[in-house]
């Protein structure tokens, strides 16, 4: 009776466990902000459920970054002139939002997967928006104003 | 100061999102459940044949990719979008691979533009083992736009009253036989 409650409990908290603490790489959120002028700030992130947030202010500031995995996230902000983004995420189900404002931007942005989606926002003038979805279900959403 | 820049950039990419993820999650629809016709059956073409669907509210430009075929089919697509306003300009590309069931149409992808673009270009070709097809949609009108007619327009759908859509079909498909 006692091995049979012992088995019981032990499977219980096994089972719980499983729950509460899926065994995957990921879920780390990575959040940079630079100013001025001339940065560069490279990252990859690999697994699901990755965050990355990135804010550039100034000029000719850049921004390289991959995600490969699933359900991950990329924002990245860039306020000014001449600012450069490269993103690139390999999965399904992953979103990435670029908003730049100013003048003389540039955004490439790369997705490989399906159900992946990309948001392009460029405010002001003299922007460029190169967009590349690889996959089916793929939704791509620019805005140039 | 930090806090109010970044709330700046992030409260309308926010907002751009949110139409973002409701055509994502719109596209795990089926994007035409309204069946075949009889007549539309018969006088659809039988090799897969795609079509741009365009939808603007005044507020933005939607173009989505789709491919019907009768019979059950496979193969590869190419969506290439360019624009160009104001602002600047943009190219986007999708491509893959698709599969359509027998009588029924499949969404290839989806691109939304503001509309305040001066200008577009969008180029769909559909291949499959042995054939293609190829969707252009422009705006302005460079010529005049060839509006479907019964026999080009999918079923379940009437003519697609403002749409600049070209569907060039394959000269070697024939009618279906009644």
């Amino acid at each position: 009776m006692k091995l049979l409650m012992f088995l019981i409990a032990t499977a219980t908290a096994l089972s719980l466990s499983f729950g509460l603490a899926p065994a995957h790489a990921g879920d780390s959120f990575l959040s940079i902000e630079q100013y001025g002028a001339a940065n560069e700030f490279g990252s990859s992130q690999y697994g699901r459920r990755n965050r990355l947030t990135i804010y550039q202010n100034g000029r000719d500031n850049s921004s390289i970054n991959s995600q490969e995995g699933e359900y991950n996230r990329g924002v990245i902000g860039q306020d000014g002139f001449g600012h450069f983004t490269d993103t690139y995420q390999r999965g399904r189900h992953n979103i990435v939002g670029i908003a730049q404002f100013g003048a003389g931007h540039t955004a490439i942005t790369t997705q490989d997967g399906h159900g992946n989606a990309i948001g392009v926002i460029q405010a002001g003038r003299g922007n460029g928006a190169n967009v590349t979805q690889v996959g089916r279900g793929n939704v791509s959403v620019i805005v140039q104003d | 100061m930090k806090g109010f820049v970044m709330a700046s950039i992030l409260t309308p990419l926010a907002a751009s999102l949110l139409p973002l993820s409701l055509a994502w999650a719109a596209l795990g629809m089926p994007v035409n459940g309204n069946g075949t016709g009889a007549q539309e059956e018969q006088t659809a073409p039988l090799r897969p044949h795609c079509q741009l669907r365009i939808d603007d509210d005044g507020e933005s430009i939607v173009l989505e990719g789709v491919v019907f075929a009768r019979r059950s089919a496979s193969g590869s697509y190419d969506l290439r979008v360019s624009q160009q306003s104001a602002g600047g300009s943009s190219d986007i590309v999708q491509s893959g691979d698709f599969i359509v069931e027998s009588g029924s149409t499949a969404s290839l992808g989806t691109v939304s533009l503001s509309n305040g673009i001066t200008r577009y270009v969008a180029r769909l070709t559909v291949q499959w083992d042995d054939g293609a097809a190829h969707c252009v949609a422009e705006a302005p009108k460079r010529r005049k736009a060839k509006l479907f007619d019964e026999k080009n327009t999918l079923p379940g759908e009437g003519p697609v009253a403002s749409s600049p859509v070209q569907p060039h079909l394959d000269p070697l498909d024939k009618p279906a036989p009644k």
